[in-house]
């Protein structure tokens, strides 16, 4: 019996998540037709010893780049070449010139902003930044 | 029809095909740009489409017509199945089982299954190199011809696993391309590697040149299906296909 009404509660609670997710999905669209701004699609990846940020950015050029860093909050935006019309889809995004992307990310843990680096090839964003934690060598006796 | 049954619906019905290709949105997006491009270029006829109860419930509208996002096309003795939207993992048992049971009906001689293969180098790689399994030795032999090389160790998982898997089950000759690709970015390039076998491979007169030159576009215009997919690849283990597999059993 309690086997059954575990299962029904997690059989609920992936259902409920599911509903989350749609609409999350839904109502938080990777465009902004206000400031004609699209969400670019980017991820954060932890190392040992450094965060490493990529963010995909077409139809963009290397010194049309802004970045910010501001309260471990990294932000990007990025200007493109022409503007952008989806002729064929929806109904808001088809009247709307989108212009430029803009990203918002919070960062992790301690990092070493001074040591920030930045890379732009093939239309990739690549940002580096190292952990601020010292490493200590422990000797094994 | 039972709730949890895919079934496959044909509109033009077909005898035979010979070829039949599958392309359905995965790691960088690879088999689907493919598959769109190829059915674009040649003008393809739309033949039939998947239906189920355990499927979204989701329609495109096209030129302001509603389709099914899941649809087969067909020219001479190539068809192509392909997905608009990304398949919930929880579905892909019964898809990949009816797709097999569809191809096996329709005498199919080589079924091909084109996905991308995530590489954390692939901003340094200009061209793509495409990577082949077979499971046939006739198939494997197509490996020279389409100049892919082989994918000899490693996990696949998701839907070309299962399509690998339950054509080895049905005796289908499939062969499954994997495309050096971003793993979490639309990747066009890639696409135009595997067109590029496809070309050698089944003698396709596919131009390349415009996809190639729409590539930057293409990659804006589907963040948002590449964020979805991203979603439902976390549930098909397609992590592991990065790992090493334990090779000495």
């Amino acid at each position: 019996m309690l086997k059954r009404r575990k299962s029904l509660t997690s059989e609920f609670d992936a259902l409920e998540k599911e509903i989350e997710s749609t609409f999350e999905d839904a109502f938080n669209p990777m465009w902004d037709n206000k400031s004609r701004r699209l969400e670019p699609l980017a991820h954060l990846r932890e190392t040992e010893d450094k965060v490493i940020v990529t963010v995909d950015l077409p139809l963009v050029k290397k010194e049309d780049i802004q970045l910010n860093l501001a309260n471990d909050v990294l932000e990007v935006e990025a200007t493109m070449q022409r503007s952008i019309r989806f002729e064929k889809w929806g109904t808001v995004q088809r009247q709307t010139e989108f212009e430029s992307f803009y990203k918002a990310m919070k960062l992790p843990g301690q990092l070493n902003i001074d040591k920030i680096k930045a890379t732009f090839t093939n239309g990739i964003l690549t940002i580096e930044i190292p952990n601020k934690a010292t490493k200590f060598k422990i000797v094994v006796k | 029809m039972s709730t949890r049954d895919v079934k496959i619906l044909e509109t033009i019905p077909v005898n035979k095909i010979k070829y039949c290709i599958i392309g359905v949105p995965d790691v960088g997006l690879v088999g689907a740009i493919a598959a769109g491009y190829i059915i674009r270029s040649q003008k393809m006829t739309e033949i039939g489409h998947l239906e189920s109860d355990i499927f979204p419930p989701v329609i495109v509208v096209h030129d302001g017509d509603l389709k099914s996002p899941f649809r087969i096309y067909k020219k001479d003795d190539l068809a192509i199945i392909i997905s608009e939207i990304p398949l919930d993992p929880r579905v892909l048992p019964q898809t990949s089982r009816s797709i097999i049971d569809w191809v096996e009906s329709k005498n199919v001689e080589l079924l091909v299954t084109i996905t991308g293969i995530g590489v954390q180098n692939r901003m340094e790689i200009e061209v793509p190199a495409v990577f082949g399994v077979g499971n046939t030795s006739s198939v494997k032999e197509l490996f020279a011809k389409g100049e892919v090389k082989p994918f000899e160790e490693g996990f696949m998982a998701g839907f070309h696993a299962l399509i690998a898997r339950e054509s080895g089950k049905k005796g289908i000759p499939n062969l499954v391309l994997l495309a050096q690709s971003h793993f979490q970015y639309p990747d066009p390039a890639a696409a135009v590697s595997i067109i590029d076998v496809l070309k050698k491979l089944l003698g396709l007169d596919v131009d390349t040149k415009e996809l190639l030159n729409e590539a930057e576009e293409i990659r804006l215009k589907t963040r948002e299906l590449m964020h979805r997919t991203s979603q439902s690849m976390e549930g098909m283990g397609k992590g592991q296909e990065q790992e090493i597999p334990m090779m000495y059993v």
